[in-house]
């Protein structure tokens, strides 16, 4: 699975000149605020960029493996303290599977989905090496009800991404 | 209807953050004030005393610290701060990101919303939409 998307996300931007790449690591608020290694990877230019994340945990009881797929317009923000700031939004989309096997039992999974606006902001403050924070609200998923969206509530996924970009 | 109508609302709120509506300038100069509702529109979520592009106080929930604003002549705006989780349970040094929309609509009074994520570096996190009012002194 991973894979896969990693194969789709390449081929999609592989015939692009101008784009930069962007590489990083950090954490993200799927493994509910456990510090598990995340891995992002982005690709775009001054005006479009593409970013891609999943973040998984194994032992053998139980698993849970996250993948985000996002599409953001970009602009050039401004200067913040010693470094520039960057903004970017757009829409995103994540996906994540768990499992739990408890002794004796059969393995039990569970997918779910969100999808809905997303944004980051990213502070080069020391070119190329950057740290950004990426938030998606979600608004579609498989359980959530239009009520809780008029009173502001969705589910959200937030991420923190130490990187650089070549 | 229930996913049609959540549709219709990720497609409103994408055009309002895409597209400004209203092409006015927001009071982004001199001393303003934002109070806003989070979710369940719990009052006040985030109160903010800002000085130009700068603003501190209380960002978001549990959150305080120094935010700046990022405007380019529209309504659209982005923003990033530091500060810190006053959560008890929670308390840690953190960075802010968002991106809204601000409408001086009459005379110093203006409409604010924005989506704001905050994560704080022992890896608590949170994304949410803030609605309120600014007012530039």
């Amino acid at each position: 699975m991973r894979s896969t998307l990693l194969a789709l996300f390449l081929t999609l931007f592989a015939f692009k000149t101008n784009a930069s790449i962007l590489i990083g690591t950090g954490f993200n608020s799927a493994t509910s605020g456990r510090l598990v290694p995340t891995l992002n990877l982005g690709i775009g230019d001054e005006s479009f960029e593409a970013h891609f994340s999943s973040v998984g945990v194994s032992t053998t009881a139980y698993s849970h493996s996250s993948y985000r797929l996002s599409g953001y317009w970009t602009w050039n923000a401004g200067e913040f303290l010693f470094g520039q700031a960057e903004a970017g939004f757009g829409a995103s989309a994540l996906y994540g599977v768990r499992s739990f096997q408890d002794s004796g039992a059969e393995r039990t999974t569970k997918n779910d989905y969100v999808v809905g606006p997303a944004f980051f902001v990213r502070w080069v403050f020391w070119d190329p090496v950057f740290i950004a924070v990426d938030g998606l609200y979600g608004l579609i998923g498989p359980s959530d009800r239009f009520g809780d969206l008029l009173g502001l509530n969705a589910r959200d996924n937030v991420s923190f991404i130490v990187g650089f970009r070549i | 209807m229930n996913l049609a109508a959540k549709l219709l609302c990720s497609v409103v709120l994408f055009i309002c953050l895409s597209k400004p509506l209203i092409a006015t300038a927001s009071n982004d100069n001199g001393l303003n004030l934002y109070l806003a509702a989070g979710p369940n529109f719990v009052f006040p979520t985030s109160v903010r005393i800002g000085w130009s592009r700068w603003e501190a106080g209380l960002l978001t929930r549990n959150f305080v610290g120094v935010n700046r604003t990022f405007t380019s002549g529209n309504p659209v705006y982005a923003g990033f701060g530091l500060g810190v989780n006053i959560d008890p349970f929670q308390s840690n040094l953190g960075f802010q990101a968002s991106v809204g929309v601000h409408w001086v609509v009459f005379w110093r009074i203006g409409l604010r919303g924005e989506l704001v994520a905050n994560t704080n570096l022992n890896g608590s996190s949170s994304a949410h939409a803030l609605v309120g009012g600014s007012y530039g002194f």
